[in-house]
């Protein structure tokens, strides 16, 4: 749940602040956007102009508009008129401390609790004028009294609620107790609009002696709800942890203009102010008398805070020059209080209510935005521009990136979250990996084990291509988080092992791993969390490091995900990282000419060719520089369980041209060595 | 001599063919043909005209010459031609080699970087796991502060969080490195967002962070519009001037291409949302930018003295700021991307065009 300060303004009631004529709306909207908050929109209502302003969540002072009128008035340079405090009709015989008590249990919860009163209201519609801003400002005009609470809050943004003192418990004599307290566990509280509530004993109640009247900061109760027989009204002006409301705002899943204003950091220095002017509109609306005095708990009064501003710092850190009448005049404009200190200094009292600035980098701030960070020259940095140092780890990533561009493979990016059922077809037990705790929905609730799950379901996606070859480069993760392999995969239908093999064996060559070998797995082995079938995949190996594996896809898995013959590959990029060397030293060419003699030789049908070639290479020498299979055939003339492989060997020496009998005598040394394995060698 | 020229040329023009073409060699310019006959008849003359005659028909052979190649060489095409090779159909589709295509994001996330690199910046990147100390304290991000709301994290089971921003990398690398510092921070971040077409639970910022005796705002602003400059213009600005596109790249080149407009992070003080004009509408308003001319693009601002102390930096010594760019939007305008989920859908022939 977000708690966003977005508030409606209206034009009609800004202007009320000003002396003289504010700009149209359009240009004061513009204003605004520039040196203080974002205009989300900006709507015509009758004769007035509704703003919906999103103000910023260090900002709460500005959920009012006496706040944003202090804002313009900074902008424009000019005057803001509040509305005066008349504390008129004052009921002399009585006062507030004689009607009202109030106790409060924890002063962090509650820092301030501030209560006034007023009798003898007639409860009734308020006039039109009140009725027409609340509706401008999104609110719904309910009776005089609850009307007066919501424009008030409007108007300087301090929540405030009205409780009916006739349905307050008795107390001692005339005296009523209001209680500021933690819920009981399980204690309910009815609110208004019929809802009942069950709480937590970390939630803060309003209450009488006989029981909760209000969830503090958020919602009035049903029990002192003010009515058309209400004739005496107690006023409530408080202040609430912002933690403490956020909390029980979010368990209760109830968020309001109370709540949400509460949930920021406001300013505890101006209950009392507030409610004396909530009691001057309730007895100008409703006919009533104002009882002399407010009933004020406030044991840690907010004190305003003592900066020191060095003009200096302030330069340095804009990177332009001030003229310090003109920062002086700002920040007073703002209701900061300056003096002059020493040399390059000023002395600032911040205002209570600007509980957001805390250090002079604060100050320096509100001159650059008010004065227009459009007045802020570009400047280049000075000093030298050195070269950065390489980032090896990305060079390495983007060479492998490119070398499976240039073999047809392209590059895709995927979700990093997967679900239970991904991992179990992938043969991950969903126990062994880091789950989230709060996922956007269920096939996000676990961290990808392997960039697999999710890239195999490419294919699915690209039915209409015949060939697909896909690859990612990303984040996997294990159950422990504080490993994050980075891994290079790939999913390929429409092409075979080998082309695989190839691209694999070219992008590791780009990054100078001459040493690639593709392995069989042994049959004790796993193929990579069974990811692959077994006899037709490979472990990769670099010298002798194993960095990851290839091959088909585990008939298993495939039928899960609907899908059959695909190859994969993974491959750690950490590994490959410290394998890299960049290296592509040169290899002399030799001039003389190349000998070449062909032999098949038959093997038993499970005989990998990486052996016959290593036996040929081992037997001929140095001078046969290459072995390479060119074919390979089972059937009809070969007896079952063999095959015949044609191989070819290319005889060169560098420093001169090889006679017959010697490239013979090589090739009869190559022929010994294989039959001495047993195999027949067809010459 | 110029009645054998005419004649010639006259020949040489009717003949249809190579055949034929070869019928006027024997008949003019063999050694029996009409120019070889009028050589052998310079003998005749006397010898103060020999010279001059001679050079003159020397002049008009060459000439004659020269036609007949060209007619030779026309005759040769146009039998070529007619045969039907030598002809060759160039609108027939080219054959496409079969290479991959690099994923827009790596495109925008190279260029981005590049850019960087160029004016000095390094590369480095950080953990996508992050702890509530580097994600949240050490940015001066109190606890259920406000702030905290605005990422809408996911959490992950064992109490860690999934970074909703690249910023955590900004305080470990101050950690152990001392300024000067100039950095990009690519990497994926994650957040609670219900995928639509402008929301994803996981997508990319670049973090950029600069830090020495006097970055100033006024820096900050320099490096930027440089930036925009370089990433927007590329080689737009150099193609048809009649291209919309390139009139976007030169309106940019132009000047003021970014505002700055008062923000709040914890993290940074002052801070920015920085917009940049409307790359569509080059400022005047179009559905792109609502109609304001100005699209937001990054946010920015001073780092917090908090968050230098935190990183074991002396705050009365250093200065700078910071950024982070969505690498998603940045790709999204620079290629007209209406809907992010097409970055993450791994659909080809989306891919295909990059």
């Amino acid at each position: 749940m977000r708690i966003i300060l977005l508030m409606l303004f209206s034009y009609n009631w800004l202007q009320t602040f000003f002396d003289k004529k504010l700009p149209e709306p359009k240009e004061l909207a513009k204003l605004i956007v520039k040196h203080c908050f974002e205009v989300e929109s900006m709507e015509k209502s009758g004769k007035d102009t509704v703003f919906d302003i999103s103000i910023l969540s260090n900002r709460p002072d500005c959920s009012s508009h006496a706040g944003m009128a202090r804002e313009i008035a900074a902008v424009m340079g000019c005057r803001v008129i509040l509305p005066k405090i008349k504390n008129g009709r004052v009921k002399p015989v009585l006062s507030a401390k004689s009607m009202i008590d109030v106790q409060v249990a924890d002063a962090v919860a509650c820092p301030r609790y501030s209560a006034k009163m007023v009798t003898q209201v007639k409860v009734g519609p308020s006039p039109k004028w009140l009725q027409d801003r609340l509706s401008a400002c999104g609110l719904r005009p309910i009776n005089n009294i609850v009307d007066a609470t919501n424009y008030v809050m409007l108007e300087f943004g301090q929540p405030l609620h009205a409780f009916d003192w006739d349905k307050l418990a008795e107390g001692r004599g005339r005296v009523k107790k209001i209680i500021v307290r933690y819920a009981t566990d399980g204690e309910e509280v009815e609110v208004l609009g019929e809802k009942k509530y069950g709480l937590l004993p970390t939630m803060l109640l309003i209450t009488d002696e006989a029981g909760p009247l209000a969830i503090a900061g958020i919602k009035g109760g049903k029990r002192a709800e003010i009515s058309e027989k209400t004739s005496i009204v107690v006023l409530e002006s408080a202040n609430f942890n912002q933690r403490s409301i956020r909390m029980t705002s979010r368990s209760l899943g109830l968020v309001t203009d109370a709540s949400v204003r509460f949930a920021h950091d406001l300013d505890r220095g101006q209950t009392v102010e507030v409610v004396e002017r909530l009691a001057d509109l309730v007895a100008e609306i409703s006919g009533g008398q104002v009882v002399a005095g407010v009933v004020d708990r406030n044991p840690n009064p907010a004190k305003p805070k003592q900066l020191t501003l060095n003009m200096e710092m302030a330069e340095r850190l804009l990177g332009t020059d001030i003229q310090t009448a003109r920062a002086k005049k700002i920040l007073d404009s703002l209701g900061f209080a300056v003096k002059k200190g020493k040399k390059a200094d000023f002395e600032v009292v911040v205002p209570t209510r600007r509980t957001d600035v805390t250090i002079p980098q604060d100050l320096v701030e509100e001159i650059g935005r008010i004065d227009g960070y459009d007045k802020i020259r570009a400047a280049t940095a000075g000093g030298p521009i050195l070269p950065p140092p390489v980032n090896y780890f990305w060079l390495c990533k983007i060479i492998l990136r490119d070398s499976l561009i240039a073999s047809g493979w392209s590059e895709t990016r995927n979700y990093t979250f997967v679900s239970a059922v991904d991992c179990r077809n992938f043969g991950f037990d969903p126990k062994d990996l880091l789950e989230i705790k709060n996922p956007v929905n269920a096939d996000f609730s676990y961290m990808r084990p392997s960039l697999l799950l999710n890239l195999s379901k490419n294919i699915a996606k690209n039915s209409g291509q015949e060939i697909l070859k896909q690859f990612e480069i990303g984040k996997i993760f294990g159950a422990s988080r504080r490993s994050e392999p980075t891994m290079l995969s790939g999913i390929c239908k429409g092409a075979n092992f080998f082309e695989l093999k190839g691209a694999i064996e070219f992008a590791l060559g780009r990054l100078g791993i001459d040493s690639c070998s593709f392995a069989p797995i042994k049959d004790d082995e796993k193929a990579m969390g069974g990811i692959c079938d077994r006899a037709r995949s490979a472990r990769v190996l670099a010298g002798k490091s194993e960095i990851g594996f290839a091959g088909y896809a585990n008939e298993a898995i495939l039928k899960a995900a609907g899908l059959e013959n695909v190859a994969v590959f993974e491959l750690s990029v950490d590994a490959l990282a410290k394998l890299a060397t960049r290296r592509n030293d040169f290899r002399q060419i030799s001039t003389h000419p190349v000998a070449i003699r062909d032999l098949a030789v038959l093997v038993p049908r499970f005989e990998y060719a990486q052996n016959i070639i290593n036996e040929i290479k081992k037997t001929a020498g140095p001078l046969a520089v290459s072995v390479e299979p060119i074919d390979i055939y089972e059937g009809a003339e070969i007896a079952p369980g063999l095959k015949n492989i044609a191989l070819r060997i290319n005889y060169q020496a560098m420093d001169r041209t090889l006679d017959g009998r010697e490239i013979d005598k090589m090739q009869e040394k190559a022929i010994l060595g294989l039959e001495a394995r047993g195999w027949k060698v067809r010459r | 001599m110029e009645k054998i020229k005419q004649k010639a040329v006259g020949d040489i023009d009717r003949a249809q063919d190579l055949a034929g073409l070869s019928l006027v060699y024997k008949k003019h310019l063999d050694k029996d043909g009409t120019l070889g006959c009028f050589f052998r008849s310079l003998g005749e003359l006397p010898k103060d005209e020999r010279g001059r005659a001679g050079a003159e028909a020397n002049k008009v052979k060459t000439e004659i010459a020269e036609i007949y190649e060209k007619r030779y060489a026309a005759l040769e095409a146009a039998g070529r031609q007619a045969e039907g090779s030598g002809w060759l159909d160039v609108t027939l589709p080219g054959i496409k080699p079969m290479v991959g295509h690099i994923h827009p994001l790596s495109l925008v996330e190279g260029r981005v970087l590049e850019i960087f690199n160029s004016m000095g910046f390094g590369i480095i990147e950080s953990q996508e796991v992050e702890n509530e100390w580097y994600n949240f304290d050490a940015l001066n991000v109190p606890k259920e502060h406000p702030a905290r709301d605005v990422f809408d994290s996911l959490f992950l089971s064992d109490g860690s969080i999934l970074r909703p921003h690249t910023s955590p990398g900004q305080v470990r690398y101050m950690e152990c490195h001392q300024p000067p510092l100039r950095i990009v921070a690519p990497g994926r971040v994650f957040r609670r967002d219900p995928v639509d077409a402008s929301h994803e639970p996981n997508f990319y910022q670049i973090e950029g962070l600069m830090v020495d005796k006097a970055i100033s705002v006024a820096n900050f602003k320099s490096i930027i519009d440089e930036f925009f400059k370089q990433f927007f213009c590329d080689c737009e600005a150099e193609a048809d001037p009649s291209n919309k596109r390139s009139e976007v790249a030169r309106n940019i080149a132009a000047g003021e291409n970014i505002r700055l407009r008062p923000s709040y992070f914890p993290f940074t003080e002052p801070s920015f949302e920085v917009d940049l004009k409307c790359v569509h509408c080059s400022g005047k308003g179009c559905s792109a930018c609502k109609g304001t001319g100005w699209m937001e693009i990054m946010g920015a601002g001073m780092v917090h003295p908090n968050v230098l102390k935190n990183a074991g930096l002396n705050p009365q010594f250093w200065q700078g700021f910071a950024f982070g760019i969505g690498s998603d939007r940045l790709a999204m305008i620079k290629y007209r991307v209406n809907d992010i989920r097409l970055l993450y859908d791994s659909n080809q022939r989306f891919l295909d065009q990059f």
